[in-house]
């Protein structure tokens, strides 16, 4: 056997991978070749020495590091929620405001609409209010949880789009004016 | 308190931070050793392995349950690793004492050398290439299986193969050089 097909043979025996005809002549070879057999017992030291490596027991106060930082990334993160969720509020009272009570108003006149509005409301107060007390709560709360996992995943990006949408409108708005002008 | 890692994993996704940190117990002793051993300096894998569980956090949504918790953890934190030796290049890296343990039933003599070869199989370790090493460090360190470094890895296996073989032969001719220049501790093995 050659030398050059020895070190393959080693590093099977190494991974524990080596058949027992490879095993023989892999004895054989080393037993006749001084510089094989150097080979041999180098790398087997060696890699005893690298699995014998010590494990090492981590910093005791890792668990707190970590967490305290997922804390403060965490508090940073929903303040960027909370703008950014109240601008989305804001586009979508713009909307609000400006295609449907806006025009709304146009046609009617705004006293007669927010006395009607006020009557509306005190009316269905009036008549379901032991629902409205009930069922209020678990409402807000529901929509609570609702909204946290809105948040997280798709929110961003919807509140985002409606903004950019808004700012393209403006734009546009003001465009027309002009031309109107 | 918990039992399966799926479970620790689930109750995390829901939003329970003490699973979390539950799941940071189990697994800080393989992320920190890995760090440790890729990085070869303490204070840099406290640093790494702080950053790999906040990405773990971070990315948790995205871990395939069909691959152990331990390979995904071990693959994050290699790759971490990865990208430090690959930005420091050039740069030098301290020397460090090995934190060693004493082991029982060796003459003082023996325990000297046994614990001079450690110094000298670390620093062989540490000074070979970032892709090299990592090699060593899965399946010496952490006694990972061939597949499952190619998990980690995201290469063939006789790309893992290679490289790992490679990789002895650099760590022997690293050692016979310094042997050479040193007390030829290696040399007395024969």
């Amino acid at each position: 056997m050659e030398c050059s097909e020895v070190s393959n043979l080693i590093m099977k025996y190494i991974d524990g991978d080596i058949s027992e005809v490879e095993l023989k002549l892999l004895n054989k070879h080393i037993l006749s070749c001084e510089s094989c057999h150097e080979e041999f017992q180098m790398m087997t030291e060696m890699i005893k020495c690298i699995n014998e490596m010590p494990e090492i027991s981590p910093p005791c106060d890792l668990e707190e590091k970590i967490m305290n930082r997922i804390n403060r990334e965490r508090e940073a993160s929903s303040m960027v929620n909370m703008l950014i969720g109240a601008a989305g509020m804001f586009a979508f009272a713009y909307y609000m405001i400006i295609f449907v009570i806006l025009p709304f108003m146009r046609d009617a006149g705004i006293g007669q609409i927010l006395l009607g509005y006020g009557a509306f409301v005190l009316g269905i107060i009036d008549r379901y209010f032991i629902g409205i007390l009930v069922y209020l709560p678990i409402t807000i709360n529901n929509l609570l949880t609702l909204r946290k996992i809105l948040l997280q995943d798709y929110m961003n990006i919807m509140i985002f789009i409606s903004g950019v949408v808004m700012v393209l409108n403006l734009g546009l708005i003001r465009i027309i004016n002009l031309q109107r002008e | 308190m918990y039992g399966a890692d799926m479970e620790i994993i689930n109750k995390c996704l829901e939003g329970d931070d003490s699973a979390f940190e539950e799941l940071v117990s189990r697994y800080k002793g393989i992320v920190f050793n890995t760090s440790y051993r890729m990085l070869g300096s303490y204070e840099e894998a406290e640093d790494a392995s702080q950053e790999v569980f906040i990405k773990m956090y971070r990315y948790l949504r995205r871990y395939d349950p069909q691959y152990k918790f331990s390979t995904w953890a071990i693959k994050i934190t290699t790759n971490y690793c990865l990208d430090l030796l690959r930005k420091r290049k050039g740069e030098t890296v301290p020397i460090e004492t090995q934190y060693d343990l004493k082991d029982e039933g060796f003459t003082p003599e023996e325990e000297y050398v046994r614990h001079e070869k450690q110094q000298m199989v670390k620093k062989a370790v540490d000074s070979l290439p970032p892709k090299y090493k990592e090699l060593i460090v899965l399946f010496h360190n952490r006694g990972l299986s061939y597949s499952e470094i190619m998990e980690v890895t995201g290469e063939s296996l006789t790309i893992v193969k290679n490289r790992l073989y490679r990789a002895r032969q650099m760590l022997k001719d690293l050692l016979k050089d310094m042997d050479k220049e040193g007390e030829g501790l290696w040399n007395a093995v024969k």
